[in-house]
């Protein structure tokens, strides 16, 4: 590893300005994906490492006084898993962060290092979009939130300056009337990074209609989105495995007609169709 | 002491449960340390046009900067084939070849030095697979040929003729400690390594040879390694030969450890197979001829090619009679790195050829495969020769069969199977089995030895040392208890040394699952030496003490913890007592053992004989369950039934078992190499690699051992095990291709490859439902 300055920051402002000072500067949080880079020490390699790991106020998941539920970026992806709070109002995003690497990486891994990484295969950010959730960035000059759908910018890029601090992520809970799910496919059974994901949410009308509908696929797009086309399809209908697929479908074109074909596609585009409709069957039928 | 098997827990554990274990780096130097760091070829192919090391030299804590003619030996590292460079010299001939080496006090240094080496390469047209090989004439040495019968005229004579053609993939070793290596300078031109190595003696050999320096001035050690798998058979001493060079450059301990992506790019890995083949049979399914045609990728350069491929032939019958065989192989030369031994050394390629002609032959006949197999298996009186005309003797397989069919209720489970495939659209299950015989002996005869040094010490305690290497694998733990054993006494008096080669020499690799048979009886034929030399001395002494009967040093005993004279037990010492005595007598209580493995004997250049001192088998029944419409499967159950003989430890046999079953099902599932167009390594580490986790087991996971006789002529009645469980792993790709089968209700035959990855799994399921469209359309 080559040598850089290490910081460790007493609170956020501090952090902030010690980004400042010594940039180009890496937030370390749970080091799951920062260590690996360090270590292979190419791109672009940071001055100073600023330890944000002691933050408490970093920490922690909880409803605020004006109905957002508000996660701390330093929140373990395990602790996303056992969040009651969560399973109850945003439940696949517990489950897609119980799907994260080992027990080993769930304890160590956060949510927020998952955000910042941006790499097209992290699991909670599927979810994450589903919710509409916004991030809010800190640093010596100022605070800005932002909704996660404008935030990526391509893959392991997204909008935040190296001297920004993410402080919060938030996101109105689901209705009630609305069921979620997430499934992945990797390579093998565990310690598998996603190849293919997707989020869901589905709610309905009285009549059994469909009245929200989000999906949010992962490892498909060049930059995170979510699937309108499909979503639109959905939405004023009655629930079928045709529709389902059809919207399968749809989102597999949308992939390709993105991404372009590459030695990959003929899989993914066969396997994402079925993922979309495995997903929203998990959402149930009203 | 009892005669019985029993399983005492790894000698080890304690250390690797608490991480005192000692491995290369973690062996204490003094602030002399230099890091070495190896620079290697970007390029496949390339001709090295001009370099300049000057800006490298310069960087302040840089103590070497070597190119290849900074080598003072032989610029050579090849183990039997001289036709690899240490470092290369004019022209690079895959990614990741050694080209310069450099030792700094800091990695940081090192690497800096690395940025400023100039080098200009002019590209060279690369080969980067088998076809394009064979299209350039790129072979290695020359077509090998193993026949018996006439292949031709049985073809013509038989009922159905099957032919066709299986691809099967490298792997990775993927041991946990990469390779590395430490050495020491001493006075004059002495040196140590401290090497992460299964071939201490040909590392020394390697060393001396690239210093120029003679093999008695090299001492190689060898604590354990953390991981082997072949992986460490040759390609340790590559490592070791480049920290020799900066050792000898610098005058300073240095060391080198590969980081794993490094590894990865730089080391050769389990031979990719293209194999072509044409069976005939009869309508009960009998193998009346086969013909196999293995094609095997060597990498750039020779390594242990010839070798591998050979196994690969011997184990083209698999556990099948087949009475008109030809078996034909060839080496095809690739700008890749060298590939090398690993696990099964060529066997896992040669049974899945076999088996997937045995599982084509029952999907075309519509019968169950396990019957098939039964059928085609070799006899216990007749058809029981092998291709290469060895008579498998003590043949388990029919005894096996039967029992495993029963154990693990083959035949309710294949109606069940079926049933729910009938039922279900969106997941089919399959089911699987396969037997396993494997030829136990280095098919290079001569390396069938061993050697060992035993010392007792006055306090009784006994230190073992044998050529053997332990790399996890529980050798020291046998060797140990085989040692305990012989002299009577518990394990906590004997001690197992770091294998050296200054105490044990010129010995051969701990690989081709020999470790404990040889090693083993070379410890006890030191041990022999020994006792005879105790019996001899307490004999004198209890004849001493009753002059009117004597004790006859023959009848001495050695058992619970003491000395007897087995005509009169009362006459009896314990065994701490008695080395004392032994040295005021001036009786030497250090002894060497030898052991060469008796009556084998195999002609290469005619394709006949007895390579093998005898066979172990094993069989194994896998069901999964496959999710059709992603390819994703779950591996349900396992039952594996396995001969190894009377086991001298069955825990650490059981536990080869399962770690050589799920590194087969690795390489039959998820474990997939790839390189890109210009030759460079894209799954060079674990994010894009994946070996299986504890995630991966089956569900139902049943391992038992055979419960035999003693095997005959060897230590203490028991069998090899190390490699052999490897190949059950067949039994979970079939099972998935039984699985994929029943899409189209078993009619068609799936296209399918090794390993069989979900994306592998789910294009042969398109294909499949694409086929059987048309055919219904029609």
């Amino acid at each position: 590893m080559k040598p850089f300055d290490y910081i460790q920051a007493p609170s956020i402002t501090d952090a902030c300005i010690a980004a400042a000072e010594h940039s180009p500067a890496k937030f370390l949080a749970g080091g799951t994906d920062l260590l690996i880079e360090l270590r292979r020490g190419n791109g672009n390699y940071p001055r100073s490492v600023v330890d944000i790991s002691f933050l408490h106020e970093l920490r922690g998941i909880e409803a605020t006084p004006d109905g957002l539920i508000r996660i701390g970026p330093l929140t373990t992806h395990s602790e996303l898993s056992s969040s009651a709070l969560l399973r109850k109002n945003a439940s696949f995003l517990s489950s897609a962060a119980s799907t994260i690497g080992s027990p080993q990486i769930r304890n160590r891994g956060t949510v927020g290092g998952n955000v910042m990484n941006s790499a097209a295969c992290a699991d909670t950010v599927p979810p994450l979009i589903a919710l509409g959730a916004s991030v809010t960035l800190q640093s010596v000059e100022g605070r800005r939130t932002i909704t996660l759908s404008d935030f990526f910018i391509g893959p392991y890029k997204n909008i935040a300056r190296g001297d920004e601090l993410l402080t919060s992520i938030s996101f109105s809970p689901l209705p009630s009337v609305c069921r979620s799910s997430f499934v992945k496919l990797g390579r093998r059974n565990a310690l598998s990074i996603s190849r293919l994901s997707v989020a869901a949410v589905l709610g309905y009308d009285r009549d059994g209609r469909i009245a929200d509908a989000r999906i949010v696929p992962g490892s498909a797009f060049p930059v995170w989105r979510r699937a309108r086309e499909a979503e639109q399809m959905l939405l004023g209908e009655e629930p079928s495995d045709k529709l389902f697929t059809a919207a399968g479908k749809r989102v597999s074109e949308a992939m390709v007609s993105y991404t372009g074909r590459r030695w990959s596609t003929e899989y993914k585009e066969a396997v994402i169709t079925i993922l979309v409709r495995r997903a929203l069957e998990m959402c149930g039928r009203g | 002491m009892s005669n019985q098997s029993y399983s005492e827990t790894n000698e080890s554990a304690d250390l690797h449960v608490t991480g005192e274990a000692v491995y290369v780096d973690d062996i204490p130097v003094g602030g002399q340390l230099l890091t070495g760091r190896v620079v290697i070829s970007p390029y496949a192919h390339a001709k090295i046009v001009s370099f300049d090391l000057r800006d490298a030299r310069r960087i302040p804590g840089v103590h070497a900067v070597l190119a290849h003619a900074d080598i003072p030996g032989d610029n050579q590292m090849g183990p039997v084939v001289k036709d690899e460079p240490c470092l290369a010299a004019d022209e690079v001939t895959f990614c990741g070849q050694a080209v310069f080496l450099i030792a700094a006090e800091t990695e940081q240094q090192c690497r800096e030095a690395e940025r400023l080496i100039q080098v200009a390469y002019e590209p060279l047209d690369a080969i980067l697979d088998i076809e394009t090989a064979m299209s350039n004439d790129s072979l290695m040495g020359s077509h090998r040929r193993i026949e018996r019968g006439d292949v031709e005229a049985a073809f013509a004579a038989s009922d159905h003729i099957i032919e066709g053609e299986l691809r099967t993939g490298a792997q990775e070793h993927w041991y946990l400690e990469t390779q590395a290596c430490l050495c020491v300078p001493g006075e004059r031109d002495e040196i140590t390594a401290y090497s992460s190595t299964q071939h201490p003696s040909e590392t020394q050999a390697l060393i001396a040879g690239v210093l120029g320096i003679r093999r008695n001035s090299v001492v190689v050690e060898v604590r354990r390694m953390g991981g082997g798998f072949g992986g460490k058979e040759t390609q340790a001493n590559h490592t070791a030969c480049w920290t020799a060079l900066l050792c000898r450059a610098t005058r300073r301990p240095v060391k080198i450890r590969l980081f794993r992506d490094d590894d990865m790019i730089m080391t050769g890995k389990r031979h990719r197979f293209l194999t072509r083949y044409k069976a005939g049979f009869t309508g009960n399914g009998i193998l009346e001829a086969v013909r196999i045609e293995l094609n095997a990728d060597g990498g750039a350069a020779t390594d242990l090619s010839f070798a591998i491929l050979e196994r690969a032939m011997l184990h083209a019958d698999n556990s099948y009679y087949i009475a008109n065989f030809s078996v034909t192989g060839a080496i095809w030369k690739t700008n890749l790195p060298p590939n090398t031994a690993m696990r099964g050394f060529g066997g896992p390629q040669g049974t899945a050829a076999i088996e997937t002609v045995v599982d084509r032959v029952a999907r075309f006949l519509r019968k169950d495969p396990a019957e098939i197999r039964s059928r085609n298996f070799y006899g216990t009186i007749s058809r029981n020769t092998t291709h290469y005309g060895q008579t498998v003797e003590n043949n388990r397989l029919p005894e096996m069969y039967n029992q495993l069919i029963r154990s693990s209720d083959y035949r309710e489970r294949r109606i069940a199977v079926d049933e729910f495939n009938a039922t279900h659209e969106f997941y089919k299950k399959g089911l699987a089995l396969t037997p396993v015989k494997f030829g136990i002996s280095f098919t290079t005869s001569f390396l069938n030895q061993a050697g060992a040094l035993v010392n007792i010490y006055t306090d009784g305690t006994i230190l073992v040392n044998h050529g053997g290497t332990e790399m996890g694998q529980g050798l020291h733990s046998k060797i140990r208890h085989i040692a305990a054993r012989e002299f009577g006494v518990s394990l906590k008096r004997v001690k197992v040394s770091a294998t050296n080669t200054s105490k044990v020499p010129n010995t051969s690799a701990t690989a081709a699952s020999t470790g404990s048979d040889l090693n083993g009886m070379a410890v006890r034929n030191a041990a022999a030496t020994l006792k005879s030399r105790i019996a001899e001395t307490i004999a004198e002494v209890f004849s001493e003490e009753n002059r009117s009967s004597p004790t006859f040093a023959s009848h001495i005993v050695f058992e619970d913890e003491s000395i007897i004279d087995g005509d009169h037990p009362e006459r009896r010492i314990a065994f701490a007592d008695a080395m004392p005595i032994m040295q005021h007598r001036q009786v030497s209580l250090s002894a060497t053992g030898y052991y060469r493995t008796p009556d084998i004997g195999w002609d290469r250049e005619k394709g006949r004989g007895k390579p093998f001192h005898y066979y172990a088998f094993g069989m194994a029944v896998s069901e999964v369950l496959l999710d059709l419409l992603t390819g994703r499967h779950k591996l349900l159950r396992t039952d594996i039934l396995h001969d190894t003989g009377t086991s001298i430890n069955p825990a650490i046999d059981i536990g080869q078992v399962e770690g050589g079953f799920i590194q087969g099902v690795g390489w039959c599932t998820t474990e997939e190499i790839k390189w890109d167009e210009n030759g460079r390594l894209m799954t060079h580490s674990p994010d894009t690699y994946k070996i299986p986790t504890v995630g991966d087991i089956p569900q139902d996971f049943r391992v038992s051992l055979l419960r035999t006789d003693p095997n005959p002529g060897t230590i203490h009645g028991s069998k090899a095990v190390g490699e052999p469980p490897f190949m059950l792993s067949l039994s979970v790709w079939l099972a998935i291709k039984d699985a994929v089968s029943a899409v189209a209700g078993h009619e068609l035959e799936p296209e399918f490859s090794l390993p069989a990855t979900y994306e592998v799994i789910l294009l042969s399921i398109e294909k499949l439902k694409a086929k059987t469209l048309k055919e219904a359309s029609l």
